[in-house]
């Protein structure tokens, strides 16, 4: 029976070690000596992250991309919020039609989705600007965040809130101080999420960029077909330091649950 | 409370003509009902009656179909929930499950934007009033179920609401603790003058706490009164089996006229023409003849003067220390009588027959329900 | 319970955030479609005829396919063990290796692909240990071509499925097992006939998802197929960003869409069936 149970359980560890393979050589790679990518290096250095400290261009585009994923985090988690309050106190029948709404972008092919929007971004003369991107991980994320506050929010009696109001308060001091403290984690999910899928949002994105605006992964996917510098993988691990921190965050803070939860309808 | 109302509101509700429909489902029909100040009043009612949509209304959740509310005379129909001079007690009781004892006992008043220390005060005279001294900083997820309550009950009482509703707080207990709470939440709304709106299935709750009871049933009311009128006096088929153990016997009017002669399959029965209860009755009608469990009798040969008898067999005595319960079978009708069971006659053997005998005076005469019957009364012994 | 609560109409300004940005996304799709069918300003149907004429076209669509109905088989395939593995894990593993797997998850696509990009490039990590140890002398070609395609977004989309499947695993009821072999199941027997059935939801939401996923992609492909081995995806990009021909983008994305379409109506078809008997 023990032998049985690790012959199952060993290709599952072996696919397991599988995942994270490409970002440890990206990772090992990117101490390589020498000018040109090769696993396992030649010889150690760090230069090549110095360089990414140094070149504003990769300045620009980690800023560019923390700060839009932090507004598209907050913003998209405040409408998901909102909207699943509305829809759990007032319309529950209207759920399901929602939800099929707010999940239907996941089912486009990101390729079209990325033509579909700079076709409107261009006819809103947004083309190369944040307010362009901003607008195109909004729709990318609406599903990733309404799902975890939905399920926070459904979670939490109505009565509580109906007894709130019959104590005198509003329905917004009653949001504010019942249903926000406890539908906490599923906010911190939704935001931590958001921030994520945002950061590391790369085929709608890299339709939108122009010479002022360039977001981390576009750039170094640009960077990737003209240029086989080490450079890229000390920027793509720091990448990954700063999506791990997320996580991290996300664990901490909130639990992982959220992600492995059947819906229950 | 801000008084946008009157000055001190004493609590009065008058409901006119509400109704209420979901669609095409009447859950309340022509509802017209005054509550006193300071009284206690139950609604009281079978499942689905409809009790806890009249409560929620009084509340202000929802909206009536048709009629309006009046507290303390005023109409409040356009008045939000959070304007209502009330107070609620929740059947999950709703506590706040992120706040202490004290936290959850203060939000209202904290929304009022009350002074500190005067917050601090009346927090603690409430916790004391409902017998939680000392817990006022543990958290809700660490207290029993009858701590809870309290806890629901101060919540709402420390803001001295008019009128507080109760939505059968008390299902959820065990039976103990429900006796308990009982008595407490009388002492406390006498106490406090608060007007008590208190919904239960339960009648001998309802019994116990209530200056007046009003009995409903599938959106009607049935009946208003003491609980002593409601035993005693009922309205009709439903309240007398709702309300009490009953006896039923189904008869056919043989005559009206000097007396009411009924033709029963246990024999006929002569009742004075004041034992119809509330409806004309003509020769012919079927009908139901009620007798409460403690008026009826039984003897082995004679029985007293000008009471009305009929014969059955005795299926089982059964002591219950100071009264005895006697079940009998009347022409294949079950019937119950509760006597003192000193005054028991001896020697009774089950399976003999007997005559069982009553005061005329005390039997009651109902049309019967016609498709009324709703929710389950349980066996009635 | 009735909820039927009264509503302020102020507040169906609740919905109004959520309104706006579903309608900026139904809009671009609208517009999508109008552009499709144009070329310079006028109606036409030029670009679709093209798709039809060029046989190097309608390889790109075939190739596109068939990659991702193998990548989503494979990478359901293989998630099973992980997402079993996982699901047998006591709590605190469990948690850890589910960071094991998000990360990847989450980390972007650039990053992931860039990494494949170094394993199986001509002078990447695997051709230089097999020369280094002797196996080889010239390298051997895993990338620019459909292998090093598939693998890629086998791996790239393998954590989704992990997910989904472990969900599914998750709402299986703890004592199932336990009753199965009570009633003298074999490992295999439990697996196959109770843990197997109770898991397709999942394992079947995920076979969509990374189909779609997969038909979908853009980086990957580019990277990793490079100019030659064209996904629908790649040409699309090339189209919109190096020739701006927003027509002919238009015209391949609203292709793309309808497949999509298509793929997902046949599949409901056969999850129904499929599914029929488990319920």
């Amino acid at each position: 029976m023990s032998l049985s149970r690790w012959f199952m359980g060993l290709p599952g560890v072996a696919l397991l070690l599988f995942l994270p393979l490409p970002i440890i050589i990206v990772f090992g790679a990117s101490f390589n000596g020498s000018g040109f990518i090769q696993f396992p290096p030649e010889s150690l250095s760090f230069r090549w992250y110095v360089e990414t400290f140094t070149d504003p261009r990769w300045a620009h585009a980690a800023w560019t991309s923390i700060w839009i994923a932090s507004v598209v985090a907050v913003v998209i988690t405040a409408i998901s919020f909102l909207t699943a309050y509305f829809v759990i106190r007032y319309a529950p029948r209207l759920n399901n039609a929602l939800e099929m709404l707010i999940f239907s972008p996941l089912f486009f092919p990101h390729a079209a989705m990325g033509v579909a929007a700079v076709i409107l971004m261009a006819k809103l003369n947004l083309v190369g600007t944040s307010a362009a991107i901003v607008m195109a991980h909004l729709m990318v994320a609406l599903p990733f965040s309404y799902r975890p506050v939905h399920i926070a929010l459904r979670s939490i009696d109505p009565d509580l809130v109906r007894a709130a109001e019959v104590l005198g308060a509003s329905e917004w001091r009653g949001l504010w101080d019942i249903v926000l403290p406890l539908c906490r984690s599923g906010l911190l999910t939704s935001l931590l999420f958001s921030a994520i899928i945002s950061f590391d949002e790369v085929t709608v994105t890299m339709f939108l960029i122009g010479p002022d605006i360039r977001t981390l992964p576009v750039q170094i996917f640009t960077f990737i077909q003209d240029d086989a510098s080490p450079v890229l993988a000390a920027i793509s691990t720091l990448s990954v330091v700063i999506t791990f921190l997320a996580i991290a965050l996300l664990d901490r803070f909130a639990g992982l649950t959220f992600f492995v939860q059947r819906d229950a309808g | 409370m801000k008084a946008q109302i009157h000055q001190r509101p004493a609590g009065a509700i008058q409901i006119d003509g509400i109704s209420k429909s979901y669609g095409d489902t009447r859950v309340l029909s022509a509802v017209d009902l005054a509550i006193e100040p300071g009284s206690f009043v139950s609604l009281l009612g079978p499942s689905g009656c409809g009790k806890t949509t009249l409560l929620r209304l009084i509340a202000g959740f929802i909206a009536p179909s048709e009629g309006r509310i009046l507290i303390d005379g005023q109409d409040m129909s356009d008045i939000p929930t959070k304007r209502r001079p009330i107070g609620m007690v929740f059947q999950n009781l709703a506590l706040f499950p992120h706040l202490t004892v004290d936290e959850n006992i203060a939000y209202g008043l904290k929304l009022r934007a009350r002074p500190k220390d005067e917050i601090a005060r009346r927090v603690e005279k409430f916790v004391e009033l409902v017998g939680l001294s000392g817990l006022g900083k543990r958290r809700i997820a660490q207290l029993s179920g009858g701590q809870k309550q309290r806890v629901a009950l101060a919540r709402s009482l420390v803001l001295e609401p008019a009128i507080l509703l109760l939505d059968e707080p008390l299902s959820a207990l065990d039976l103990q603790l429900r006796k308990q709470l009982q008595i407490a939440l009388k002492e406390i709304q006498r106490k406090l003058g608060t007007t008590f709106v208190f919904v239960t299935h339960d009648q001998e709750e309802a019994t116990l706490m209530s200056d007046t009871i009003v009995v409903i049933n599938q959106g009607q009311v049935q009946q208003v009164g003491p609980p002593e009128a409601i035993y005693s006096s009922p309205a009709n088929l439903f309240v007398a089996k709702f309300v009490g153990e009953l006896n039923e016997l189904p008869a056919q009017i043989f005559s009206v006229g000097p007396s009411l002669v009924l033709d029963t399959s246990a024999g006929t029965i002569v009742l004075p023409p004041a034992a119809a209860q509330g409806f004309v009755p003509k020769r012919g009608d079927s009908v139901t003849l009620c007798l409460r469990p403690e008026s009826l009798s039984i003897s082995q040969n004679a029985c007293p003067h000008g009471h009305a008898h009929m014969n059955a067999r005795l299926i089982d005595v059964i002591s219950l220390g100071p009264v005895s319960r006697l079940v009998l079978d009347a022409a294949g009708h079950r019937m119950t009588s509760i006597v003192m069971s000193e005054s028991r006659p001896q020697g009774l053997s089950t399976g003999s027959a007997y005559t069982i005998h009553f005061d005329p005076a005390r039997a009651q005469v109902f049309t019967p329900l016609r498709g009324q019957l709703s929710g389950s009364f349980g066996d009635p012994a | 319970m009735n909820t039927a609560e009264r509503v302020h109409p102020s507040r169906l300004l609740l919905l109004l955030p959520v309104a706006i940005i579903l309608g900026l996304f139904f809009t671009s799709v609208a517009m999508l479609f109008s552009n499709a069918f144009m070329d310079r300003g006028n109606f036409s149907l030029r670009y679709f005829q093209q798709i039809l004429d060029r046989p190097d076209y309608l390889l790109a669509f075939l190739r596109t396919i068939i990659s991702s109905v193998v990548v989503a088989v494979l990478a359901v395939v293989l998630a099973y063990p992980v997402a079993m593995l996982l699901w047998r894990a006591s709590e605190r593993w469990r948690n850890l290796l589910l960071i094991l797997v998000l990360v990847p998850w989450l980390v972007s696509l650039v990053v992931r692909s860039y990494g494949w990009i170094i394993l199986l490039g001509p002078r990447g990590f695997i051709n230089s240990m097999l020369a280094w140890v002797g196996i080889i002398d010239e390298p051997l070609p895993l990338m620019f071509n459909d292998f090093g395609i598939i693998m890629g977004l086998t791996h790239v989309l393998m954590p989704f499925a992990v997910i989904s499947i472990l969900s599914s695993l998750l709402s299986i009821e703890a004592n199932l097992e336990e009753a199965s072999s009570v009633l003298g199941a074999s490992a295999f027997h439990t697996f196959r006939y109770v843990i197997l059935p109770l898991s397709l939801p999942g394992a079947f939401t995920a076979l969509l998802v990374v189909y779609l996923a997969s038909i979908g992609a853009i980086v990957t492909p580019l990277l990793l197929g490079g100019i030659t081995q064209k996904f629908v995806g790649s040409q699309i990009y090339q189209e919109v960003m190096s020739t701006y021909n927003m027509s002919k983008g238009a015209a391949w994305s609203l292709c793309l869409l309808t497949i999509s379409f298509l793929s997902v109506l046949l599949f409901k078809l056969f999850e129904r069936k499929a599914l029929a008997g488990q319920e």
